[in-house]
């Protein structure tokens, strides 16, 4: 049923529903007309066979890493394991209200209360908050706690926040939400801080950088203690976005570089699959000094007894209803207590040896802008041959044809023709073999038949899609899908 | 929807250009969250409960919200101090402690009220919800419950 091509509102049928509820003998309550809508809202009416069939044929038209390997470069697509979902599901865990009393949810508690701490320890930071819901509302809240900081200090002068030109698009979209100027660094050809830019722009007025580690071109920041003292110099905080933490575990930790506030993107190192789905997780970390700030609640261990504390003075304040995403906690602290703290740091290096292995692969056919030995992923600037003009656009297109989701692409801005790829740790060497494999044919392609390569792809259920027309012309609902005379 | 090069219908993502990962520090939101698989699970369960089923099951939340609430108002220590419409939540003033009601629903494995003090407001002001999972027999017996303390 690879050409399933129904919308459920073609199977609607007046009447007809997928689901009825128990009779009861309640009589039934009328409300005042004026508090009711005038008309039922516009559902499809199908029953449950047809719901089962139409989301179960749409689920076969779907890329996932259950079907190849993902090797999106920045978004590590990792194999989460089946059963940290499980687990997640767990009525004791899915059916609790977060009204529900201390005394009644003591599991619960100390589990978000032991995640606390473990991510404490593997970032070598003093205290974590669970409560932000993204890795970018992490950023916005840590540097909230950054402003809170300076604020407290008298550091009225202290209005810049640094960040690099690689560094990802939130990182300067998060610190203008916060309330701060961004200053661009320049970096170097590796990704890493262009050290006379950093200087030049380091003055009284700098609040923090922003920095990840290892960079999007996957190279770790060789200089980063320097960086470290020289903000500290100046009264500024290091920002950590953890984005790239999943080469790091077990074997470096940003407390130790010296940042004060950091996030974890959960849902990317810690088992959540978030491609096509979500939620995620923001959880953010802080060095002692920093710990005041964080938001409430928090969840604090008295004696024995795990309680929630909505104390706000001193704090930021409430940045999310309750708790966060309490789902993708249990998943990661599941994941964390499977690999257990003598086992966390394979992940980190079969992560990078799967990187370096398909980089060294591939130098030979596709240009290879920074030779470093790369943490997690690595980045070309398109093929190494461009005589005939084939772009990574056409590469990324033509991977689909061999059944590959292509890698990230056009980012990190560094390079022309970025192509990103982060194989991850889950991938099997004989996949990566075969993703090798598909990359030297399509830049042999690439040489022999250019056209056609730039046409890709040819074998996917639709073909390259007219992006320019749906951004112009934008059908997003049914209806306004129903008014059109023609698609095209 | 659009096209592609063939002419044939497809989706794909639109408008992104101004977004942070594009627009950075002059995009208007940072977040880029990702909350489309409990949208998928919302878009199962419309198309599953359907124009009437899902009608019926707000009929039902209200039809058992209102049961329980003229038995509960009944009661001398409970009282309605808004009496305004209302759908499947309704708000009482007890002049019993609240946590007296709590213990003995607690023993019948009920989580009720919920004390609005919590949320800041007058002492004695106490919640009920009731949707269209709960059955008559459960409400039934709650009432039983906080009728025996009268």
């Amino acid at each position: 049923m690879k050409n399933y091509d129904t919308l459920i509102f073609d199977l609607s049928v007046k009447g007809r529903r997928g689901y009825t509820l128990p009779k009861s003998s309640y009589k039934d309550v009328v409300l005042p007309k004026k508090l009711l809508r005038p008309a039922k809202p516009e559902l499809p009416e199908v029953g449950e066979l047809g719901v089962l069939r139409h989301f179960t044929n749409m689920s076969f038209k779907n890329y996932g890493i259950e079907t190849n390997m993902y090797p999106l470069g920045s978004c590590t697509m990792k194999y989460n394991p089946k059963v940290h979902q499980e687990l997640a599901a767990l009525p004791a865990f899915s059916s609790v209200h977060p009204y529900q009393k201390d005394k009644d949810t003591q599991g619960l508690l100390k589990m978000v209360h032991g995640l606390q701490g473990f991510l404490s320890s593997i970032a070598g930071m003093a205290e974590f908050t669970l409560n932000s819901f993204a890795g970018a509302h992490g950023e916005l809240v840590g540097l909230m706690v950054m402003k809170k900081y300076h604020e407290d200090q008298g550091n009225t002068q202290k209005t810049n926040v640094l960040v690099p030109d690689a560094a990802h698009g939130t990182n300067p979209a998060s610190a203008i939400l916060a309330g701060f100027n961004v200053v661009e660094i320049a970096s170097n050809l590796d990704g890493t801080v262009d050290m006379d830019d950093f200087y030049s722009k380091l003055d009284d007025h700098t609040a923090g950088i922003m920095l990840t580690n290892p960079n999007t071109i996957g190279v770790f920041e060789r200089n980063i203690l320097e960086i470290s003292k020289a903000i500290h110099d100046v009264g500024g905080l290091l920002y950590y976005d953890g984005a790239n933490l999943n080469p790091l575990l077990g074997m470096a930790r940003p407390g130790d570089m010296g940042f004060d506030i950091m996030h974890i993107n959960l849902h990317k190192t810690f088992s959540t699959p978030h491609g096509g789905g979500g939620p995620g997780a923001g959880p953010v970390g802080v060095a002692k000094h920093l710990a005041k700030y964080l938001p409430a609640p928090r969840i604090k261990k008295e004696g024995d007894h795990y309680a929630i504390d909505w104390t706000l003075a001193g704090k930021l304040g409430q940045i999310s209803p309750f708790y966060g995403n309490f789902g993708v906690y249990v998943k990661a602290y599941a994941f964390i207590l499977t690999y257990g703290k003598d086992h966390l740091s394979e992940i980190s290096k079969m992560a990078v040896l799967n990187a370096n292995y398909v980089k060294e692969s591939l130098k030979d056919v596709y240009e290879l802008p920074s030779k470093a030995l790369c943490k997690h992923e690595f980045v070309f600037n398109g093929l190494k041959d461009k005589s005939t003009h084939v772009t990574t656009l056409d590469v990324a297109k033509r991977l689909l044809d061999f059944g590959f989701h292509p890698p990230t692409i056009y980012f990190p801005l560094l390079y022309k023709e970025s192509l990103m790829i982060e194989p991850v740790e889950t991938e099997s060497k004989q996949t990566i073999d075969v993703f090798i494999g598909v990359l030297r044919t399509i830049a042999e392609e690439a040489l022999t038949m250019p056209d056609f390569v730039k046409a890709a792809p040819h074998t996917t259920i639709v073909r390259r899609l007219d992006e320019a027309l749906a951004a112009r012309r934008p059908i997003l609902t049914y209806d306004q899908f129903k008014a059109l005379d023609s698609l095209a | 929807m659009t096209v592609d090069k063939d002419g044939k219908p497809a989706f794909t993502l639109t408008l992104r250009a101004r977004e942070q990962d594009i627009r950075r520090d002059k995009a208007t939101s940072n977040i880029c969250s990702n909350q489309s698989l409990l949208a998928l699970f919302v878009t199962i369960y419309l198309s599953t409960m359907g124009k009437e089923g899902l009608y019926e099951a707000s009929q039902m939340s209200l039809n058992g919200a209102h049961y329980l609430y003229e038995h509960l108002v009944k009661l001398p220590y409970l009282s309605d101090p808004f009496n305004q419409p209302f759908f499947k939540e309704f708000t009482l003033k007890s002049t019993l402690p609240v946590a007296t009601l709590e213990k003995a629903l607690e023993e019948k494995g009920f989580l009720a009220p919920f004390d609005l003090k919590r949320l800041g407001l007058e002492e004695g002001l106490i919640s009920f919800a009731v949707t269209e999972k709960r059955t008559q027999e459960e409400l039934d017996t709650l009432i039983d419950v906080l009728g025996g303390l009268s």
